[in-house]
């Protein structure tokens, strides 16, 4: 079967390095995509969304990143996203928590639009977050 | 001459620094290594980052310059909060006086940011400075910190408040030898990378998709690529810190040894003389009591 390599970087983390995988389902800005081997090469922004990539002969891995991007390049793939959260490391109970206090500070007036849209990405975070650790449990 | 108590006084209170001076150099020692382990863990990433940089900017996703700023450069000072690592501090003040001696001379003004406590407690007594921010350095650099930083730096650029964007701060080299460096990382330099391009290499990423677009992609690039290498020039700091203190006390630690030994040379030469002096006292009594 074919493969290709695999990293995918974070600043403090590096969750693989140059590992052979078969598949990787990343979230773009414009929608999730499927990279198989020998995908054309590809450069993309990356929404808090989830990862799920395949490696040689393992199970898939689910995971969440919170933005990033995606550089495809002949064989090479390479994730380099802000923050690595994966499946099992999810607290979902703090997500919860985080989506609440994101949603009270929502409905507080008069605030200008970057604060409402850092707020609303919270959201948008925490219920990614959510369902992907719910799915693992 | 100090007497024979003054020197057992002086050699135990010098034995004493000797292993707080010992304590704190293990202390940084391991410090250190941690401060390396994250530098090399993040390099992959920033690696990355630069590359999809050099892509880009090949592609003419060109830099859009703010023309009309206003000719005012901003510096960030990178500084520890504590001392006791010998000229780590005063190499970062340094620098830092003579960017802005060097941009006043030209006629323009400076803003500052500083992270850590020492430059700005000399350089805020020193001259007037035009602060703009300043935080502490932390016990541990994390990528949040970074982040914030570069917003408030970009914030400032983006605005045409300033035309240029500077950092000073010291490069780890290794353990005992760190250098210091102003790097200006705003307006970004056109790439030399792209620009050694081969055309094989150029055809290649003229065949790259891009998702959304090139120009979308660029500029949120832009801005990490700008979060990177704050985050890298904090941590090179954070491990220079720590390699220059662990230096720094292993230094005075072996001074300590040197004194503790020079003294207890003084101390037994004098405990010797006085023994003498007693000695020679009881034979001329018993001499005298003699001839008598």
């Amino acid at each position: 079967m074919d493969t290709f390599s695999l990293s995918i970087l974070a600043p403090e983390r590096r969750l693989l390095q140059n590992e052979r995988a078969t598949s990787l389902v990343v979230t773009t800005v414009d929608g999730e995509i499927e990279i198989l081997p020998g995908h054309a090469n590809l450069v993309g922004i990356l929404a808090p969304g989830r990862f799920v990539y395949q490696a040689e002969g393992q199970k898939a891995v689910t995971g969440v990143i919170s933005s990033g991007f995606v550089n495809v390049e002949e064989e090479s793939v390479k994730v380099v996203a802000e923050t690595i959260e994966l499946a099992q490391e999810i607290d979902v109970n703090r997500a919860k928590a985080a989506q609440k206090k994101a949603e009270e500070m929502l409905t507080a007036a008069g605030m200008d639009e970057q604060t409402f849209r850092k707020y609303q990405l919270k959201v948008q975070r925490a219920i990614i977050r959510q369902q992907i650790g719910g799915v693992s449990i | 001459m100090a007497s024979i108590k003054d020197l057992k006084k002086r050699i135990s209170s010098v034995k004493n620094t000797q292993q707080t001076t010992k304590a704190m150099k293990m202390v940084s020692a391991a410090k250190l290594r941690r401060a390396q382990e994250t530098i090399l863990s993040q390099r992959p990433y920033a690696g990355e980052i630069a590359k999809l940089m050099s892509i880009l900017s090949g592609q003419g996703a060109s830099e859009d310059t703010i023309t009309n700023a206003a000719p005012v450069s901003l510096l960030i000072v990178v500084s520890s909060d504590r001392g006791l690592c010998a000229g780590y501090n005063s190499s970062v003040i340094k620098a830092a006086t003579n960017y802005i001696a060097e941009k006043t001379a030209a006629g323009k003004a400076v803003k500052c940011i500083f992270v850590g406590k020492k430059a700005y407690e000399i350089l805020r007594g020193r001259m007037k400075l035009d602060l703009v921010h300043y935080e502490e350095f932390g016990p541990k650099i994390v990528f949040k910190k970074a982040t914030e930083l570069s917003k408030k730096a970009l914030e400032l650029y983006e605005k045409g408040e300033v035309n240029e964007v500077s950092i000073v701060f010291n490069e780890f080299q290794n353990a005992i030898s760190q250098v210091i460096r102003t790097d200006r990382i705003l307006p970004l330099e056109a790439s030399a990378a792209a620009a050694s391009e081969g055309e094989a290499q150029k055809l290649i990423h003229e065949l790259t998709l891009y998702e959304p677009d090139k120009s979308t992609i660029y500029a949120a690039l832009k801005n990490k690529y700008f979060v990177v290498q704050i985050f890298k020039a904090l941590l090179e700091a954070q491990a220079s810190e720590h390699g220059a203190r662990m230096s720094a006390m292993e230094n005075a630690t072996k001074n300590a040894g040197d004194m503790i030994k020079k003294l207890t040379l003084l101390y037994n030469k004098q405990r010797q003389a006085s023994i003498t002096k007693e000695l020679l006292e009881i034979i001329a009594g018993s001499e005298s009591q003699k001839t008598a």
